[in-house]
């Protein structure tokens, strides 16, 4: 087709005439130097902190650091398709990630990207939500009244974690951290069935930083094997992928857990781990040339955790009313289990300080405890919950309640134990009854329990019914135990999963005799 | 925009050099000589060899004025011998941008490309540039360039604004649309 020149001219005055109507500006910058994964450019004027910046062909970046003539970005894309000179622009938006139903059950990029070659995840621009967002505010939110339940005795019964608590798991590489978290997702199948659309079960999100592909893989196999991927999103920033996807993250996970949160449902984050993230930026910072503080990360690499931990809230109830454009229903709760490595368990280096500080409590794993047996290997000694009682069933308080201190008590004799041998008969006492409770606080890898059976395992052990049972028994007698009161005693075991059923003197009563008769058809 | 960052010391240098010329009411002489010096140093050859650390710097500074001789306004040469003196020469091939960039901002002025696909003329480009200044409030003079791969349309580019009415802009922005992480 060949034009004429009036034609020409005349489409052009008409460009001309609708330029002002149609086109609006864009702010433009050049690339003036990029490598390892960052970009320098200048121009941008107007460029906010966390722009998403979009490169020739595609390739997309966050702005990090601005300065007074350059901006400082990470390029989340192909970074090696970027070059000097080429013409950078800013979209005016915050990285945004898809959020919403469709994402449950899939395993995806920091960017909501799918990886797990299950087709697209289908979600409109609406479901977009930008990866940073402000947290509530203090009247948007209530204490933590209502219990997260791990499954996990050694945890629910004595560092209880509440709905929209934020609970750190510390410990050396190697320690069972992954397992914690996983056994706490898998648990959650208890609260609505599995059944996403059930507005009981509590949703959840597993952000993977930093590990190997094939450690991902195996988390999700066995929440697929135990029926916990249904009502849970895997967002994975693997070791092999950029820095930059790495410290973004678990922000993208968060933006996914609040689209429930805002609606009123409960969802628990893990973020698995934090201390990779910080390496991630700090490894980003440096190539943005941000002056390096302590350990060498950037100054702010306290906000980072900061802000990301703040969104973990529990809700006010009327929450929708004092702001509407923000949540449609009240009540709702992200409740977050960050997970810091240590190094030979220095807890006092900047990044484990930093988390210690920002969390509402920690359950410190310990690599000797780990290595001698007891798993999961928590130190309950310096392990603490901050919200405590209000996030435990009065049952579980009432019967739990002396468990920590006659373990400390024992920690404590075992030691001087090693001395002499001439003990004193209640010092003896002591000693039986907490080595019987160490053993019942052992427990397997996903086989998260009720509260009921946690209820009666720790209420005969703590009232001395296991005390003339050998050490090595105690574990095969409580899972015994508690499938024999679930087909002898249904009713009572059904009560104490209810969360408003008290602990009385009647129950003791009914349960010791129980754990009477069982006793005697037991095979030691 | 140009492509890269003036340095600070350019900017200085531009900044003293414009407000000298402003008092001695020669703005139009230095004008026209940054307008020499920069066509002089749009050649890389030209701006290495001022920019040189193993050519002693009386030597460039001899170069200099043997090259430009009695065309440079007293002023603009002195500023060259200020530079010389102070073992600063690699800042004078920016010392025109910079002066320029001033001259811009005092007189509320912007300079901009006006890229399209088909040839753009005088009437157009001047159409143009009006339409732009009386929506920036601001003079707007803009250069014309031809960009075959733009296919149609128009497209503006002032500082770090950009205008974009070209086909290519929209297609691009459709391709965006559809390439969506979400859709993916
Ligand atoms: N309660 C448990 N009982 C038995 N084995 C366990 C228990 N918890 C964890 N393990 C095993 O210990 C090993 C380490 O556990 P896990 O991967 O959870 O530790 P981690 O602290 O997350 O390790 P990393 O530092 O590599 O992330 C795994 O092989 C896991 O199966
Ligand atoms: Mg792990």
């Amino acid at each position: 087709m060949k034009l004429q020149a009036s034609e020409v001219t005349s489409v052009l005055k008409k460009e001309i005439e609708g330029f002002q109507a149609e086109t609006s500006s864009e702010q433009i910058g050049t690339v003036l130097q990029v490598g390892d994964g960052v970009a320098r450019i200048y121009g941008l004027d107007h460029c906010m902190m966390s722009e998403l910046i979009e490169f020739p062909g595609g390739v997309m970046g966050m702005a990090l650091n601005l300065e007074e003539d350059n901006v400082g970005c990470v390029l989340l894309g192909d970074a090696a398709s970027v070059k000097e000179g080429d013409t950078a622009k800013a979209t005016g938006k915050i990285i945004s990630v898809p959020t919403g139903d469709r994402l449950l059950g899939r395993v995806v990029d920091a960017l909501g990207r799918p990886l797990d070659g299950k087709g697209p995840v289908g979600t409109t621009d609406e479901d977009l939500r930008p990866i940073e967002q402000t947290a509530p505010s203090v009247v948007e939110r209530q204490p933590v009244c209502e219990p997260m339940m791990t499954g996990l005795k050694a945890i629910d019964a004595m560092i209880p974690i509440g709905r929209g608590q934020r609970e750190l798991v510390i410990g050396d590489r190697q320690t069972g951290k992954t397992a914690i978290a996983i056994d706490a997702i898998i648990n959650q199948k208890r609260t609505g069935g599995g059944d996403p659309k059930n507005p009981d079960q509590v949703l959840c999100v597993y952000v993977a930083v930093g590990q190997k592909q094939s450690t991902v893989v195996d988390v999700q196999r066995k929440l697929e094997e135990h029926g916990a991927m249904p009502y849970t999103i895997i967002v994975n920033a693997s070791a092999s992928e950029e820095a930059a996807m790495q410290f973004i993250a678990p922000y993208a996970g968060t933006a996914m857990a609040e689209r429930y949160r805002d609606a009123g449902r409960h969802v628990l984050v893990i973020y698995d781990d934090l201390t990779k993230q910080a390496y991630a930026y700090r490894q980003v910072m440096l190539l943005l040339r941000r002056p390096p503080g302590r350990e060498a990360y950037p100054g702010d690499v306290f906000n980072l955790h900061s802000r990301l931990l703040e969104r973990s809230a529990k809700l006010a109830d009327d929450a929708a009313k004092l702001n509407p454009k923000k949540y449609s229903a009240g009540g709702g709760s992200i409740t977050s289990l960050p997970i810091i490595e240590t190094q030979e368990g220095d807890v006092s280096a900047y990044i484990p300080t930093n988390v210690i500080s920002i969390t509402d409590g920690q359950i410190f794993l310990e690599a000797n405890l780990f290595y001698a047996g007891v798993r999961p290997a928590v130190n309950v000694g310096i392990s603490v919950s901050r919200v405590g009682g209000a996030a435990q069933t009065p049952a579980m308080k009432k019967v739990a309640g002396g468990l920590r201190i006659n373990l400390a008590q024992y920690r404590e004799l075992e030691a001087f134990a090693q001395f002499g041998s001439d003990l004193d008969k209640s010092t003896q006492e002591t000693l039986n009854r907490g080595a019987r409770l160490v053993e019942l606080l052992k427990q397997g890898q996903y086989h998260p329990l009720r509260n009921a059976d946690q209820i009666v395992q720790i209420f005969v052990g703590s009232s001395g019914l296991l005390d003339d049972l050998p050490v090595e028994q105690v574990r095969r007698f409580a899972d015994e135990f508690t499938a024999y009161m679930w087909d002898t005693h249904a009713e009572l075991m059904e009560k104490l999963e209810r969360w408003d059923t008290k602990w009385s003197d009647e129950l003791a009563a009914e349960v010791t005799a129980a754990c009477e008769t069982f006793r005697q058809s037991f095979a030691v | 925009m140009s492509a890269r960052p003036l340095s600070p010391a350019a900017r200085r240098y531009g900044r003293a050099l414009h407000a000298a010329a402003r008092e001695a009411g020669a703005l139009d002489q230095v004008r026209a000589d940054v307008g020499l010096l920069q066509a002089v140093f749009a050649d890389e050859a030209a701006r290495s060899a001022v920019s040189d650390p193993r050519i002693a710097v009386d030597r460039r500074q001899a170069m200099i004025e043997k090259a430009f001789g009695e065309l440079l306004h007293p002023l603009t040469r002195n500023t060259v011998r200020v530079l010389a003196r102070r073992g600063r020469l690699e800042v004078l091939p920016e010392v025109p941008d910079a002066f320029l960039e001033t001259d811009d901002r005092l007189a509320g002025r912007v300079h901009g490309v006006a890229e399209s696909a088909l040839p753009l003329d005088e009437a157009t480009l001047s159409d143009l540039a009006a339409s732009l200044g009386r929506r920036l409030d601001k003079q707007v003079v803009l250069e014309a360039r031809q960009l075959p791969e733009l296919i149609g349309g128009i497209r503006v580019t002032l500082g770090c604004e950009r205008y974009d009415g070209s086909l290519r802009g929209r297609l691009e922005r459709l391709e965006r649309k559809l390439l969506d992480p979400s859709t993916l």
